[in-house]
């Protein structure tokens, strides 16, 4: 503790408020960059199959996440699948893909094991079901990001 | 499908933390010192006397307990310095500036501090601090705007 008279005036400064703010640019790489290619351009999802267990893996990866082996074969998956889980999103956060609130969504395709994470459009929270059937609303200009989606519609 | 020839694909993100760092005593007392005096509070230590700016609850020296607060300066002298050339985010200042250690007069640390990119600042050189007007002090380093070499006009006051 500080045993000598502090100075006269206003209260001691109990903290300093400040903001960090990092913009990055996130460079794909070989497996990511045909992933997103195929979005932009032929609006196409593609998936990798792990030779060794068979899984399809979404997004594309050099290696399976549930053996570990090296994978390369790439599969197209359907843009309609099924609704896993899904939460609604009221509060805002930075890197929101869109204002709250909004329903955030697993969602596994049809062909794929591992599920995709989206937002949902065209329904109101209420009418949410895990289990039902959604679908790709595409995006008319697509930059080669998951917002080349807009959302899943249910079906 | 044949990829097209090279175009470097990549998403753009952004990162931002919003916080709220809590002083402690001696450098809340450091800064409102600043803030409310315009004077430069150093630390002694009881153990060693080390006389540390800025003031930190333990002596960086020797690790014992700070327990006193002294004025040290305003005047110092550099003792290192470098020149930044161009802007980046979050700069102290505009470019072209230079970052100066200053060991304040009665001190025996330096504190870290943005300079004018002036040639008289050197090593060696004696500088002081300019301070912001009171009312746009905020309790923060910051509120000294930065060290001018001694003798050289103050800008804009």
């Amino acid at each position: 503790m500080l045993e000598t008279a502090k100075p006269s005036g206003g209260d001691i400064v109990k903290s300093v408020t400040g903001t960090l703010d990092i913009k990055y640019r996130f460079s794909y790489g070989e497996r990511y960059d045909r992933f997103f290619r195929e979005m932009r351009d032929n609006k196409r999802i593609m998936g990798i199959a792990c030779p060794k267990c068979g899984a399809v893996l979404l997004p594309p990866r050099p290696y399976c996440g549930f053996c570990y082996t090296p994978v390369d074969e790439w599969v197209e998956l359907s843009d309609e699948g099924a609704l896993l889980t899904y939460t609604v999103v009221h509060l805002p956060f930075i890197g929101q893909p869109t204002e709250p609130p909004y329903i955030y969504a697993f969602i596994m395709l049809d062909g794929a094991d591992v599920q995709f994470p989206h937002i949902l459009g065209e329904i109101e929270a209420a009418d949410v079901r895990s289990g039902m059937r959604v679908k790709a609303v595409w995006a008319e200009e697509r930059k080669g990001t998951l917002h080349d989606i807009k959302y899943f519609r249910p079906v | 499908m044949a990829l097209k020839p090279p175009e470097l694909t990549y998403m753009e993100g952004e990162s931002r933390c919003d916080y709220n760092w809590t002083t402690g005593e001696v450098v809340g007392t450091f800064l409102a010192a600043l803030r409310d005096h315009g004077k430069m509070l150093a630390g002694v230590c009881e153990s060693c006397g080390q006389v540390a700016v800025p003031p930190t609850s333990y002596c960086e020296s020797c690790g014992s307990e700070v327990s006193d607060l002294r004025e040290v300066g305003p005047r110092g002298v550099v003792m290192s310095w470098a020149r930044v050339a161009d802007d980046f985010e979050g700069a102290p200042a505009e470019a072209p500036f230079r970052y100066v250690l200053v060991r304040p007069a009665g001190a025996d640390t330096e504190l870290l501090h943005v300079a004018p990119d002036d040639d008289g600042i050197r090593i060696g050189a004696t500088v002081r601090p300019e301070f912001r007007p009171r009312e746009q002090r905020g309790g923060a380093i910051t509120d000294i705007r930065w060290f001018v070499p001694d003798g050289a006009e103050s800008e804009g006051s």
